[in-house]
């Protein structure tokens, strides 16, 4: 029975977790819905937690799957607090798919725009992975580490709301982890990196609220 | 009865302030007192109390420099923490105290309490990485007082955070290099590499790369009393983990590549500060961008790779959070009861409050170096030690500086122009505390040698060089 559960898990934690992480990774960045956005970093939260697996005791990753998952249920929390705030406002005029806004004067979350950051991101990435090798790690994960950070770098420059840097952040934070899980002696630091991740999505949630409220009352203010 | 060993000290007693100074911060007094006690208490055992043997305080025996193992951690106060703390928990008693009169959020009182016991942690950790970690949480706690509730921008306070969260895995990966270069001697060349991500994630957390980041924009956006405190309290103890880090891998000061990075990050930072500083609008983000530029000074004199430099450094770092704290004290004053701290809001300002205005030109002045004051010592001896490699660079320096005083001076042109508000009153306490700072930071400028044993004995305990 354990070993069937540990062969079901090595090849879950091979090739399938690490599409599944590209593709979070990629909706985490193109999606201007915030449900999708947390959706998709929920997963991500989990395949992560699979694929440190091939480095670490089961345990180390079930306490990661979890710091995510709390981590994630408090962004959504705040968020839906907020949209509870905002009033009903007109339909907009953009076009819209799944979340994906897809005109060009969309702004920063443009469609077109976040897919062209996609496509740069994607060559700055194979170019990084073909120059930096690291022996202590699969490939592929390296690889997966790579592509999180890239699109969360690119997400938090042309982001600016909470809601947008907050899960940019987890992800750089999450990618780091996925790679320094698999040398990482210390499980002190290891445990900690769990409670930063906590307070990060708590510090993201009160600023969610914070901007939420403010936005509330300058709206009020307005005749 | 086995004494009570100082680590022990060092974190229960914040802590246990904390608990009492959340049920009562709707209450700024008593919240303010007992905080600044607490604070106060500590820094002075910081100071006083031998690290060698016990000592009594109130008739307990107490051993200050006995080691505790908390979860396989070996928990040590050695000099370098202990004058480190006694730095931090006496500004943190000074800032608790003027909070009390100028309201900076009722969070503040307790977690402040919680951020300096981490900063206790850090100072006590023997493990960078794990301290890396705790700088990080002290980091994102410091985002609900920097908040503080209020409502309006949170730029300053998301940038903070983002920042101080990209800079832990930039530095574990500095550490795990530096740590993994000692264990295989085949792979020195990790030293090296291990210099980028530790000159990133230290970068970032000083706001010196990308360039003031997140200074001005805290300054603008923040309570000013906590800008104060991040800006002093949270880079020393960014320092602090960053000497620990050369202390456990074999990355060194003395390296040239180190020295030219530290040199090169100093010079920019320190000269477009005070260029900056002379543009803006606002007291805010004038004292962001002077705290920015003082700060060049401090890497410039890491920079110079030598024990004598890194003195000058941590003398730096001490003369300056007084610069800071008064500077911090001024505008807080200005921000609460002038409401506003743009210049052209300000107009009158200065003959209501004069106190507040003098402590802030002085505060800015300190932070540029002017002669007489805290932080006249240290940029004058940094001025003399580049101007003696390359003589172009003391003209450089001079006029940088006198950006920040340019700036100053058109703040306070605008606040002495226009009718005198008589909606205004001096706040009494207020004033003789920044009263007593204005002292200090005199002082500071007459004797700046005054923290010059502590500062000592710190760079003997950490035994860089």
């Amino acid at each position: 029975m354990e070993e069937a559960f540990a062969e079901i898990l090595n090849t879950l934690a091979g090739t399938p977790t690490l599409i599944g992480l590209m593709l979070t990774a990629a909706i985490i960045f193109l999606t201007s819905d915030w449900r999708l956005s947390l959706t998709a970093l929920l997963l991500q939260y989990i395949l992560l937690g699979l694929a440190v697996t091939r480095s670490a005791p089961v345990e180390i990753a079930l306490v990661k799957i979890l710091a995510g998952v709390l981590a994630v249920f408090i962004l959504y929390l705040s968020a839906r607090r907020v949209q509870e705030m905002e009033e009903p406002s007109a339909p907009s005029q953009r076009m819209h798919l799944s979340g994906l806004q897809l005109g060009w004067d969309a702004g920063p979350l443009g469609l077109p725009l976040r897919l062209l950051a996609l496509l740069l991101t994607l060559l700055a990435v194979v170019l990084a992975f073909e120059r930096v090798h690291i022996s202590f790690m699969p490939a592929d994960l390296f690889l997966a580490a790579l592509w999180l950070t890239g699109l969360a770098m690119v997400s938090l420059i042309i982001g600016h709301t909470p809601l947008r840097v907050g899960p940019a952040v987890l992800s750089i934070v999450a990618a780091f982890d996925l790679v320094y899980g698999g040398f990482a002696s210390s499980v002190a630091v290891v445990g900690s990196l769990g409670a930063l991740t906590l307070l990060a999505a708590l510090a993201f949630a009160y600023l969610i609220i914070i901007r939420g409220l403010t936005a509330q009352a300058e709206t009020e203010e307005t005749p | 009865m086995n004494p009570i060993p100082g680590p022990f000290l060092l974190l229960a007693l914040p802590l246990l302030a904390a608990v009492i100074a959340y049920m009562l911060r709707r209450w700024a007094l008593p919240a303010a007192l007992l905080s600044a006690a607490t604070a106060g208490t500590l820094a002075l055992l910081c100071i006083l109390l031998p690290l060698d043997r016990s000592a009594f305080v109130l008739g307990r025996e107490v051993a200050f420099g006995r080691p505790v193992v908390v979860l396989g951690h070996n928990l040590l106060l050695d000099p370098a923490g202990q004058a480190w703390l006694a730095l931090v928990f006496a500004l943190a008693a000074i800032l608790f105290l003027l909070a009390w009169r100028i309201p900076q959020g009722h969070t503040l009182f307790p977690l402040g309490l919680v951020i300096l016991g981490l900063y206790a942690l850090i100072a006590l950790l023997q493990d960078a990485a794990v301290a890396v970690v705790v700088l990080g949480i002290g980091a994102t706690l410091t985002v609900f007082i920097i908040q503080g509730g209020r409502l309006g921008s949170v730029r300053g306070a998301q940038r903070f955070l983002v920042i101080s969260l990209l800079a832990v895995p930039l530095l574990l990966t500095a550490i795990w290099m530096g740590e993994r270069s000692l264990l295989n001697a085949e792979q020195t060349a990790l030293v090296r590499d291990a210099l980028l991500p530790a000159a990133l994630g230290f970068g970032l957390l000083l706001a010196a790369f990308p360039f003031g980041t997140w200074m001005p924009a805290l300054a603008a956006d923040a309570p000013p009393l906590i800008t104060g405190f991040i800006f002093a309290a949270g880079s020393a103890m960014a320092l602090f983990v960053t000497l620990l880090l050369f202390r456990n891998t074999p990355l060194s000061l003395t390296d040239p590549l180190t020295q030219t990075v530290f040199q090169l990050a100093g010079l920019v930072i320190a000269v477009l500060g005070g260029f900056i500083a002379a543009a803006q609008r606002d007291f805010g983000r004038l004292f962001g961008y002077a705290a920015l530029s003082d700060l060049g000074y401090l890497l410039l004199a890491l920079g110079f790779g030598s024990s004598q430099g890194l003195t000058l450094g941590l003398l730096h770092v001490a003369n300056r959070a007084a610069a800071l704290a008064l500077a911090a004290g001024g505008l807080a004053i200005l921000r609460h009861w002038a409401a506003d701290d743009r210049f052209d809001a300000l107009g009158g300002v200065a003959r209501r409050l004069p106190i507040a205005t003098a402590g802030m030109m002085l505060g800015l002045l300190a932070l540029a170096g002017f002669p007489f004051t805290a932080g006249f010592a240290t940029h004058w001896a940094v001025y003399r030690a580049m101007s003696s490699e390359q003589w172009i660079w003391a003209p450089i320096f001079l006029i940088s500086a006198a950006g920040i005083a340019v700036g100053a001076v058109r703040g306070l042109s605008a606040m002495l122009d226009g009718p005198t508000r008589d909606d205004l009153r001096q706040p009494l306490i207020a004033s003789w505390l920044l009263l007593g700072l204005m002292a200090v930071v005199l002082l500071l400028g007459i004797a700046p040698q005054l923290f010059l044993g502590p500062v000592q004995k710190a760079v003997e305990a950490l035994a860089l060089f």
